[in-house]
């Protein structure tokens, strides 16, 4: 008896102490980004775009970043999603009496949301010179595309697998065409749909390699698709880069402003999961 | 009473991930009657209803042979269109699963699908 007791309490202490560890190290990230940032933070930062001197110290914000970002990260997203789900709909409703078919696909899809994102920005550099694009606003939403569409897929996927088997044959018993239960699942899964945007946003701002060469950097906020943009990750890279305590601080404010904005869509999109869970059981 | 059977199931054999499931099933089901199909938990009863509306087709490595026919129309024959079979089929599952839509719209649901709008 006192094994039993002694192998629950070991698991038990065990599972605190990961919780700890993680949570702790929430806390610290954030923490440090707030103490180092907070200093430096000031309305300049997120309503100027860098002045002439902003490299070494002088005037200005990041503005062009943070705008750069947005542009990116919501594009990709919403680029993301006009590909991903027709493609999560199509194997998970019209192939799915070919098992083999659509594991083939998700084995691509997972094998996909292993590469690491260099390779997209390398692939996406790629097709940018096969197509004569330059570093731009357009090549970084290309890249990063190419880097959100195997999350959302396989998010989706998962989301629609969990689709009680019994909404299918309802709609499909009462004679709806495949489409048509496809858009009733899509209505059953609309929680699910902001988790993935979520991810994808999230995994897109936070990006730095696949914009590296693609999006490239501009001091300016840029005004069509063509201009190169700023994102607050390389915003971020080159400030700590620099030898002036002033610029390297500032980095950190960029930090935060980064981690704010991740929040902000954070907390949206839960009220908006919230909203979308109506009608459901 | 001989009537016309509404249903009629010929020599139906269905293998499930080579599982035979139903086994050389032959039967008449009349017109304007109940009829009850009972028997041991997994031998097949929603099975052989599933086949009357051709839900089975979206379960992975079915085969199906045999003929079902309904109204003298054979379900199972290629040209047969799926949803005009099921608008003439319904089946209601053994767990009930409301549409994530309002109780007005669950209802409406089948009959707007095939085109019935705004009669209330």
């Amino acid at each position: 008896m006192i094994k039993r007791k002694l192998e629950e309490l070991f698991f038990k202490t065990l599972m605190i102490l990961a919780t700890i560890v993680v949570t702790g190290s929430f806390f610290l990230i954030v923490g440090t980004i707030f103490s180092k940032g907070i200093p430096y933070m000031n309305l300049d930062m997120i309503t100027k775009t860098p002045g002439g001197g902003f490299y070494i110290g002088k005037e200005g914000g990041v503005l062009n970043a943070i705008i750069g970002s947005l542009y990116i990260a919501g594009g990709a997203t919403v680029l993301g999603l006009m590909i991903s789900i027709p493609v999560a709909i199509y194997i998970n409703m019209y192939i799915d009496g070919k098992r083999f078919t659509s594991n083939i696909i998700r084995l691509a899809f997972d094998v996909l949301f292993g590469i690491p994102s260099i390779v997209y920005g390398a692939f996406g550099f790629l097709i940018m010179v096969y197509f004569g694009i330059r570093a731009s606003l357009l090549g970084g939403i290309i890249a990063v595309t190419l880097l959100v569409i195997p999350i959302l897929v396989r998010t989706l996927d998962e989301v629609i697998r969990t689709v009680p088997r019994e909404l299918r044959d309802a709609t499909l018993s009462l004679g709806a065409t495949r489409w048509e239960m496809a858009k009733v699942v899509l209505r059953q899964i609309r929680p699910g749909i902001f988790t993935a945007i979520l991810l994808s946003f999230g995994r897109g701002i936070g990006d730095v390699a696949s914009v590296l060469f693609t999006a490239g950097f501009s001091d300016n906020i840029p005004t069509s698709l063509h201009e190169p943009a700023a994102t607050l990750p390389l915003a971020i890279f080159f400030q700590l880069g620099s030898p002036v305590e002033e610029v390297q601080g500032r980095a950190y404010a960029s930090a935060l402003i980064l981690t704010i904005v991740v929040l902000i869509i954070t907390v949206l999109s839960q009220l908006l999961i919230k909203k979308f869970s109506k009608h459901k059981i | 009473m001989t009537t016309t059977p509404h249903i009629s199931v010929q020599n139906l054999n269905v293998h499930i991930e080579n599982q035979h499931i139903l086994k050389d099933i032959s039967i008449n089901i009349p017109n304007k009657s109940v009829t009850s199909i009972i028997g041991p938990s997994g031998c097949g009863k929603t099975t052989l209803l599933k086949s009357f509306n051709r839900l089975l087709d979206n379960i992975p490595n079915v085969k199906i042979d045999g003929k079902v026919l309904v109204d003298g129309e054979n379900i199972y024959d290629p040209s047969v269109e799926v949803t005009h079979i099921r608008k003439k089929m319904g089946l209601l599952s053994q767990r009930p699963y409301p549409l994530p839509m309002s109780v007005y719209d669950n209802v409406a649901y089948g009959p707007r699908i095939h085109g019935i709008r705004k009669k209330k």
